[in-house]
């Protein structure tokens, strides 16, 4: 089996791999969230092809999977848990299809049948939930993060992040980015930990402040 | 810390890369695709129940005794009847054998009622061996004396906890890991001496239903240092790329049995069936181990690529490798290889002799094959077609359209590495033109110093034998990583032996004096005599070489590699 050792070849036009991570979210289709929509009525999933189900249900996903992953992730479940119970939310709607009104609406009931499949994920492991009060935090999370389950956040603190400069921005990085501890990041910025702490409050001020400037809000 | 600073915490993190939610589109679709081909027909007309019940006195046999006609069909009474039978033959079968191993028996052991020690010199009962792990782990003995078959239950379990102990002190030491770390220190000094019941092998009655507890076996966090002295001597039967340290996200995963949670294998020992080369540049996969996989490459040991969207185990050796899927899906190539991959799932068994994706459905797979074959008994499936595997065979074969060939893992599968030469050492078949010289790592403009090929003077080259023959695939790709000075023309070429021609194609050299990848299809290699008659997959070389035209002119190769470039449509 031949290794290479030195530079790593450009892969061929095409073959190059992608990351649909960062994908920004597909725009739904009007007629997905027809406020008019009602099951048994011409749009149901009920009385719709499989084919029509089947791309309906993609839209549902491509518009709602990262939110719902973000949220189990926000309550405790590890993110292979996530993963899993992501898949089991969606496949419980698929099974059981519902009326959707807007957007809203369909984020905060996949959040429920997230919560409930997690809480009997946490019943039959017998393990306790990690957070107080998971209805609290998911109402925390429903604020936060809108109605795009937290798309249009992420995206916005992706671009304040390029305004932070110099040492908040290396503290945010090695703190945040790479995961070291507070104790970890201040060895590395040659800094005493209360300074790292200090540093990346201001730091997360500026990027909360920069956030909702984006979104057009006053900062709290 | 409060919720909302957590979240901040969170979705910083995900901005910065960590933490953030994968792609599970296709995992979504492709499990609600296997319910949608599952589900079954919606009822219509009567109930089937009822139906039965009209038409039964019309079907029976005549000399079949009529049924008394106040009970139903589906009464319960008529399985309870059953059941009460049973449960008698069993209990009487029971108390009979378990009279016949106390009276055959040693009358010492039966005599001594609180012997530990004789307990465990007796030799094991079957239940008992160290391999029945579920058995040995409940330690409550539901199974008959001959090791045959599970006691049908008696009416009640006993609430008594004579048999926790009882069957642990016959248990060898080195039982299974999964025994509940939290029961084993427990049981022992409070039960043993007072419990233990004078005939210790006679009492097999006591037969709860035996609840897996998994919640001990979920928290394995440390390796244990017990079983990391062992020297593992299971084959190695992949390989993968280590990712950098400080990686935002791993994509390997790895578990010792299906009770426990999925662990990155990064700094696991090898007790995990996972363990990384001498030079920490690699990881590999020891037979037997389960993996899930989110998206990543492995190398199999017959050089096959394995990408995988999936859980799986490889067993098996490099001569025949067979991929256990558990779940989700994967993408194997062993096109040319001389040994096939084979691919199983509830029973079912794929040989794959080519290329394609396998997804796992319910009790079915769903293949595609896009180069080559896939096998199953005398069934094939030949290139461009997809079908589904159940225990019928295969089904709903049909040819792949545009929509399979645009699917997202074709179109970020890696390239599978054919043949390469680096010159760190000379090539095995030989080197034909230019030497092998050193160069360090700042002219490499790589990470580390090494060697190249170089050449120089008039129409100064590069060429090297293959190690035997080499056979060209569909989708296959030459990279050439070179450095050109005082060149007019490159030529890259190999020759054929059977149309005793090179087969090869003429380019413009890029910027004098500097690194630069170049990437050229096979298929776009003409013979020289007419530059007519193109290359094509199976044709067969003997050797490569890379040319230029000029009359002072240098060239420093790099390194050659054959790659093979998966098909797939945008």
């Amino acid at each position: 089996m031949h290794r290479r050792t030195g530079a790593v070849a450009n892969a061929p036009q095409g073959l190059t791999s992608r990351s649909c991570h960062d994908t920004p979210p597909p725009k739904t289709g009007a007629q997905f969230f027809d406020p008019f929509w009602h099951p048994g009525g011409t749009g149901s999933l009920m009385s719709m092809t499989a084919s029509d189900r089947m791309h309906e249900l993609e839209t549902l996903v491509a518009a709602h999977q990262r939110g719902v992953w973000r949220f189990l992730r926000f309550i405790g479940a590890s993110p292979v848990e996530a993963d899993d119970l992501t898949q089991e939310t969606f496949l419980a709607v698929w099974q059981k299809p519902f009326e959707q009104r807007d957007e809203h609406a369909t984020g905060a009931y996949l959040r429920t049948v997230a919560r409930h499949r997690f809480l009997m994920l946490l019943r039959s492991r017998r393990r306790r939930p990690e957070v107080q009060n998971i209805e609290d935090a998911e109402n925390v999370f429903a604020a936060k993060a809108g109605e795009d389950g937290g798309d249009e956040h992420v995206e916005a603190l992706r671009e304040c992040m390029q305004q932070l400069q110099g040492r908040a921005r290396s503290a945010v990085d090695l703190f945040y980015g790479d995961g070291h501890s507070r104790a970890e990041t201040a060895r590395l910025l040659k800094m005493d930990e209360e300074g790292v702490k200090t540093l990346l409050r201001r730091a997360k001020e500026a990027l909360r402040e920069c956030v909702e400037r984006k979104h057009g809000r006053k900062p709290e | 810390m409060p919720d909302k600073e957590r979240l901040e915490d969170q979705l910083i993190e995900e901005a910065l890369g960590r933490n953030a939610p994968p792609d599970l589109r296709s995992r979504i679709l492709g499990a609600a695709q296997g319910s949608l081909a599952d589900a079954p027909t919606p009822p219509q007309g009567t109930p089937s129940a009822r139906m039965r019940r009209a038409t039964s006195a019309v079907t029976r046999p005549i000399n079949e005794p009529k049924p008394r006609p106040s009970r139903p069909v589906y009464k319960p009474q008529r399985n309870w009847a059953g059941a009460a039978v049973v449960a008698g033959f069993c209990a009487v079968f029971a108390v009979a054998l378990t009279l016949f191993v106390v009276y055959s028996g040693d009358p010492a052991d039966v005599q001594i009622p609180d012997a530990g020690p004789s307990a465990s010199e007796n030799p094991e009962h079957p239940i008992h061996e160290p391999g029945r792990r579920n058995d040995a782990r409940d330690g409550q003995a539901p199974v008959d004396p001959t090791g045959t078959k599970p006691v049908p239950e008696p009416p009640e379990p006993k609430e008594e906890k004579a048999p926790d102990p009882q069957p642990e002190s016959r248990l060898p030491e080195g039982k299974p890991e999964s025994q509940p770390a939290i029961e084993t220190p427990e049981t022992p000094p409070k039960k043993e001496p007072v419990d233990t019941p004078p005939e210790p092998e006679s009492k097999p009655e006591p037969a709860p239903e035996p609840e897996p507890k998994r919640e001990s076996v979920e928290k394995p966090d440390a390796d244990e240092p017990g079983t990391e002295a062992k020297p593992d001597t299971r084959a190695v039967v992949a390989t993968f790329e280590a990712p950098p340290v400080g990686q935002k996200r791993y994509d390997y995963f790895t578990r010792r049995n299906a009770d426990e949670k999925w662990r990155e294998v990064h700094g696991l020992s090898g007790a995990w069936g996972v363990r990384k080369t001498e030079d920490g540049a690699y990881f590999e996969v020891l037979e037997g181990t389960e993996l899930k996989v989110t998206g990543a490459p492995l190398t199999l040991a017959n050089d096959a690529l394995l990408h995988a969207e999936g859980e799986f185990a490889i067993k098996g050796a490099a001569e025949a490798i067979t991929i256990e899927l558990y779940n989700d899906r994967i993408y194997v190539d062993c096109l040319g290889l001389l040994t096939a991959v084979h691919v199983s799932r509830s029973g079912l068994l794929v040989e794959v002799t080519g290329a394609g994706i396998l997804e796992a459905g319910r009790d079915k797979l769903e293949l595609f094959c896009t180069d080559g074959e896939f096998k199953v008994g005398a069934d094939t499936l030949t290139a461009g077609q997809c079908a589904t595997l159940s225990d019928r065979g295969l089904s709903r074969r049909r040819d792949a359209t545009k929509r399979d060939w645009s699917d997202t893992l074709l179109r970020t599968l890696p390239s599978r590495l054919l043949h390469g030469e680096g010159f760190e050492t000379e090539p095995a078949g030989k080197m034909i033109t230019g030497t092998r010289e050193a160069r360090d790592a700042a002219t490499l403009g790589a990470d580390r110093d090494g060697f190249v090929a170089a050449g120089n003077g008039l129409d100064a080259g590069v060429s090297f034998q293959f190690d035997g023959l080499h056979t060209q695939l569909s989708g296959e790709v030459i990279r050439v990583r070179y450095r050109a000075r005082g060149a007019n023309k490159l030529i890259v070429q190999c020759w054929n032996p059977d149309a005793k021609d090179n087969f090869g194609i003429d380019l413009t050299p890029g910027k004098a004096g500097e690194w630069h990848v170049l990437e050229i299809r096979m298929s776009d290699l003409r013979d020289r005599e007419t530059m007519k008659v193109g290359a094509s997959a199976g044709a067969r070389y003997t050797s490569f070489g890379f040319h230029t035209t000029g009359t002072e002119t240098e060239l420093e190769v790099d390194w050659v590699e054959f790659v093979r470039a998966p098909r797939y449509e945008d």
